[in-house]
């Protein structure tokens, strides 16, 4: 994926706030992966409505000193190396 | 015995909903005496529904309606409903062949979130064969559905000598209908399958060649959300970490209501878990004598208690160790450390030439 890919969570595969642990995970066919601040807030971004330009330029505003450019790309690659991620554009 | 705040709370668990069911598998997880009168007195959907909300205040994450054949439940909808309603992760697990598109459509809508069919083989003679009925076209037609409704698809192989040789064929099966995960499971050895042992068990050979042939189609990358390929632990060195350790992952109610840590610990005497029919699941899992009984390490005899992978694989499968050496607490004989590892070389050393033929799941012992 590239700067104009809009990726969006692959069909079976959402993200869910536990009560019970107070913890954000992604949770997919037999298996759940905890979802810390930043990867929680770019995977409500992969709604295949954003760009990944678009999704860095909007966490910008909220973590203006993060590297993340790069953590949105990692993340984004191991996720869509699972097969939980689609390029909606593709 | 560990404090209830050093127990991690359960991600999983699994409702076994019924133990009958249209197919008649050698290898069946059901225990031996499933159509036993207990087995026969099911929970309640009254009692279901307590027990997903339940699981959910304890921190399930994903429910398994599995069996048996769930869909002989006709109260499926309604539990389904409910668990979607508390934001589970909802699985159904169906040998296929009653997944009609009425009611597949009507899970779908009411929050169902993926769908495992399993098949028995790659080919419609083999695989009715193997399930003991014709199910073959009704599996395939049922995964078409799950795939044409836009839900995840998990097809289920379970592998054994009849039908190992045929692993490639298996997985192309799985690429055409367009499978998004796969699971190429040997059989392990409790219950029906251990009955069958010696018609089941694969060959050295068989095996080291399905490995070369899922690496290769692991490598090709088809199967978007990848195959998990588990090997029969009986040619493996260390054991396997048994359901990722002794009431530390996953949590069982059987159709009758008893909780327990794994599909098989029933054949393991003296060990209380608790029904739910008269205590919450939140005892079962944090109070019962049996869920706590093989937590944590201090349990562990030698060698795990000196073994630097004690954490790795929890001393191996406690139900295996009592089937092959009367001791439950005894380690693994699968690992190459037991003292009663000869025990797996003979059996191992004594496997027939020809593959024998089983006995099916509903024949008299």
């Amino acid at each position: 994926m590239n700067g104009q890919s809009c990726p969006r969570l692959a069909c079976g595969v959402r993200l869910f706030w536990d009560e019970v642990r107070q913890q954000h995970f992604l949770l997919f066919p037999e298996g759940a992966i905890k979802l810390n601040r930043t990867a929680q807030l770019i995977l409500e971004l992969c709604d295949r409505h954003h760009t990944i330009d678009q999704i860095i330029a909007e966490l910008a505003i909220q973590f203006p000193d993060a590297n993340l450019k790069s953590d949105v790309y990692q993340l984004i690659a191991q996720i869509t190396q699972r097969g939980f991620l689609n390029d909606a554009t593709a | 015995m560990l404090q209830r705040d050093e127990i991690a709370r359960p991600f999983s668990l699994v409702a076994e909903l019924t133990y009958r069911c249209p197919l008649r598998c050698p290898y069946c997880s059901n225990p031996l005496n499933w159509q036993g009168e207990a087995y026969r007195q099911e929970l309640a959907t009254a009692d279901w529904l307590r027990v997903i909300r339940e699981a959910r205040q304890l921190g399930v994450l994903q429910l398994g309606l599995t069996g048996g054949e769930p869909l002989l439940r006709n109260d499926l909808e309604i539990l389904v409903e409910t668990a979607a309603e508390l934001g589970l992760y909802t699985t159904l697990v169906t040998a296929g062949t009653l997944l009609t598109t009425q009611r597949a459509t009507k899970l779908r809508a009411l929050g169902l979130d993926h769908i495992q069919i399993s098949i028995q083989d790659s080919r419609a003679m083999e695989s009715d064969r193997i399930a003991g009925m014709r199910s073959f076209e009704q599996k395939i037609a049922a995964a078409g559905r799950v795939k044409e409704l836009g839900l995840p698809l998990t097809l289920n192989f379970v592998l054994h000598r009849h039908n190992l040789d045929r692993i490639a064929e298996m997985i192309a099966l799985a690429e055409t209908l367009q499978a998004d995960r796969v699971e190429l499971a040997n059989t392990q050895y409790y219950g029906w399958a251990l009955h069958n042992q010696n018609a089941l068990l694969p060959t050295r050979e068989q095996l080291a060649n399905a490995e070369q042939v899922v690496q290769a189609a692991q490598k090709r990358g088809k199967i978007p959300m990848g195959i998990l390929y588990v090997i029969p632990d009986y040619y493996a060195d260390y054991p396997k970490p048994c359901m990722g350790g002794w009431g530390s992952r996953t949590l069982i109610v059987t159709p009758n209501g008893d909780g327990l840590p794994c599909q098989a610990a029933m054949a393991i005497p003296n060990l209380e878990f608790g029904n739910v029919r008269d205590r919450t699941l939140d005892w079962i899992w944090f109070e019962s004598a049996g869920m706590n009984r093989f937590r944590g390490t201090s349990w562990m005899p030698e060698p795990c208690q000196s073994c630097d992978r004690q954490m790795v694989d929890w001393g191996g499968c406690r139900c295996q160790a009592f089937l092959l050496t009367q001791d439950e607490s005894a380690t693994d004989p699968v690992c190459h450390l037991s003292p009663h590892h000869t025990q797996i070389q003979s059996i191992l050393a004594r496997l027939p030439r020809q593959a024998e033929q089983f006995v099916y799941r509903d024949c008299d012992q």
